[in-house]
């Protein structure tokens, strides 16, 4: 065996070509926390990768801040080897990421290596396509309006703050409010929502536990999600670096879809941990801190990663990426900076409240509050019929709630507005991991606002709901559900279909 | 340091080279005296050197350094002077972690690695 080996290695030593050239070096001058202050390589380009011979063997760093006399660059690997006087060579290369088809369903690190013990991702023969980390965002003649929507199973958001393939919709609220199960239910939702392409979905966990990450990843395969999924994870034991770059790197994988013309998604969880990553890193390269001690870009910081998310044109393939960034906030402050900047970003943002989730109106969606700039453009013309009325009709509620414990004393037509709120407010709720696709919610939402439900109490609308729905998938799947789903309309045929089952339904 | 070691050097190359031949001696003593009112003198070692090598590229000459994994021999000797011109200041040094060959290093910033080394670093590389 060793003789075989030995063999080997003759060969390979034998068949090496060697051609020594002069390269550019620097000089390692201060290390410490994971940054590097590197003299020399005057020729040196932003986020270009450079490579430490340590002891220890190579390690690689990131060129972030090109000064008069030194550059500071970020350790990509273990920082714990390098000492000062260690020799630094340019790669000539900028930061990028491994991307194909052969990323889905895989967990991997910022820098493209496999998380998740199933082995290399690329074949070794065959050289993967790369792309960069930090790239050009579409300009405005690449791009196209948002008009096709994404549907995330959460009724909700498809009916009042609808989002399209292509928008950027900001997930915000206090902790534990369940920001990251309405982005998990968006990525199982694509497996029901049959009438469209199915987008990759690429969820970015900065700074998470591992035990979440393993907690999601688990979940996403229980439910079938994880054949079209990848998981980038820089967890809250990876260097601040890995934090830094998850976002760029899940960006990047998903800019190689949305180029080749298909739809993505794309889930940054969360971007307050990016901004204390970035704040962290900016300290130590010593550059000046401006409010809340974060540096003068961290707007750049973020608006450059988002503005990537978009519709692009026919012309370029015709291909999206729909980003849900996702802020955490401290007691409900919406107006401090990070949470502030990203609302200025994005393009809309969902509320979660404690007060909410507290009173059991889970989601815990603010609807007043929450917005969608695209709105009905990324809506289908059977729920823009409904989800007009049932804005209406909850706007109408907030504005009577006040009256509600006092409902003996107040007119029959505003009692039965009172009531009729109150029975869409509990349609509105839903479970963790159970979206609804949109046909459905179509039909329930026709039926509480013709007043169908009227007769049946407000404790009891949840379990009707559930048995209408379980007897339009059991009776009226070829006639209503069917016809919904692949045409997007909402004509007065099925309407009238629509009708006869419900009042049928109603009978029993 | 109040100041960087470059920004010192940079000072005090440019005051030595503006200077007359018999105002050296001063220029050097109010530089230590600078450095002690800011608290800096355990750098003037560092800041020296720099301030040399500074004046060494202002007047085109090239900090050379010659790396070999044993004592170089005299043919050898004469090879690298030929290398190197009247301006340059070359010095020669014994690594035996090069295992064989020689690695030139011009000013701190080029490098030609010829040692056995780095071609067997790069070999495992790949």
């Amino acid at each position: 065996m060793s003789y075989e080996i030995i063999e080997k290695l003759k060969k390979e030593i034998e068949g090496y070509k060697d051609r020594p050239e002069w390269a550019e070096v620097g000089r390692i001058i201060e290390v410490g926390d994971g940054i590097v202050k590197i003299l020399g390589l005057r020729n040196a380009v932003s986020q270009e990768i450079l490579k430490v011979t340590t002891k220890k063997g190579e390690r690689t760093a990131l060129a972030l801040s090109l000064e008069e006399e030194s550059i500071g660059a970020l350790i990509l690997d273990d920082f714990l080897a390098i000492e000062v006087g260690d020799v630094v060579k340019r790669t000539g290369e900028v930061l990028s990421v491994a991307v194909g088809e052969e990323l889905i369903g895989r967990v991997i690190d910022p820098l493209g290596n496999p998380q998740d013990g199933l082995g290399d991702i690329f074949s070794k023969t065959k050289k993967a396509e790369r792309n960069p980390l930090e790239a050009r965002a579409p300009s405005v003649l690449e791009r196209e309006s948002v008009n096709t929507p994404l549907h995330t199973g959460i009724k909700a958001i498809d009916a009042i703050i609808p989002i399209g393939r292509g928008q950027r919709e900001l997930i915000i609220g206090d902790r534990q409010t369940g920001k990251t199960a309405v982005a998990l239910d968006a990525i199982l939702n694509q497996l029901h929502d049959k009438g469209r392409r199915r987008p990759i979905c690429i969820y970015v966990a900065i700074g998470q536990k591992e035990s979440k990450i393993v907690r999601i990843a688990e979940t996403l395969k229980k439910y079938d999600a994880l054949q079209y999924t990848i998981i980038v994870s820089a967890s809250a034991s990876s260097p601040a670096a890995m934090w830094y770059l998850a976002p760029y790197a899940g960006c990047a994988i998903g800019e190689y879809f949305r180029d080749k013309g298909e739809d993505a998604l794309i889930i940054y969880d969360d971007l307050s941990k990016h901004a204390w990553a970035y704040r962290q890193i900016s300290l130590l390269l010593r550059r000046p801190p401006g409010r809340e001690a974060y540096p003068g870009d961290i707007f750049y910081l973020h608006s450059r990663l988002l503005e990537r998310a978009a519709k692009l044109s026919k012309e370029l393939g015709g291909g999206s990426l729909t980003a849900l960034p996702i802020v955490e906030t401290q007691l409900g402050d919406v107006t401090a900076y990070i949470p502030t900047n990203i609302i200025s970003i994005t393009d809309g943002q969902i509320f979660l409240e404690s007060d909410l989730f507290n009173q059991g109106q889970r989601p815990a969606l603010n609807v007043g509050i929450s917005v969608s700039r695209v709105g009905s453009a990324a809506q289908t013309k059977a729920m823009k019929k409904v989800a007009g009325k049932l804005r209406l009709s909850l706007a109408q509620f907030r504005e009577l709630q006040a009256f509600v414990q006092f409902a003996t004393d107040v007119d029959e037509g505003t009692k039965k507005k009172i009531l009729q709120g109150q029975k869409i407010n509990e349609v509105l709720k839903q479970d963790d991991l159970v979206p609804v696709p949109f046909e459905e919610q179509v039909c329930v939402f026709y039926a509480v606002l013709n007043n169908f439900f009227e007769n049946i109490p407000v404790a009891e609308i949840k379990k009707t709901e559930n048995d209408l729905v379980e007897n339009l998938e059991k009776f009226h799947e070829e006639d209503i559900l069917k016809p919904i789903r692949e045409s997007g309309q909402f004509d007065e045929a099925i309407e009238a279909k629509l009708k006869e089952a419900i009042a049928k339904f109603m009978e029993r | 340091m109040r100041y960087s070691t470059q920004n010192y050097a940079k000072a005090l190359a440019a005051a030595v080279s503006q200077a007359k031949p018999e105002d050296g001696t001063r220029i050097i003593k109010n530089f230590l005296g600078l450095l002690q009112k800011s608290g800096d003198e355990t750098h003037a070692g560092k800041i020296i050197k720099e301030a040399a090598r500074t004046l060494l590229l202002q007047d085109g000459g090239r900090e050379i350094v010659f790396e070999s994994a044993r004592p170089l021999a005299a043919q050898s000797h004469k090879a690298f002077q030929e290398f190197a011109t009247s301006k340059d200041v070359v010095t020669l040094r014994t690594d035996p972690e090069l295992v064989a060959g020689v690695r030139v290093v011009i000013n701190g910033e080029r490098e030609f690695d010829g040692s056995l080394k780095g071609k067997l670093d790069k070999l495992f590389a790949e």
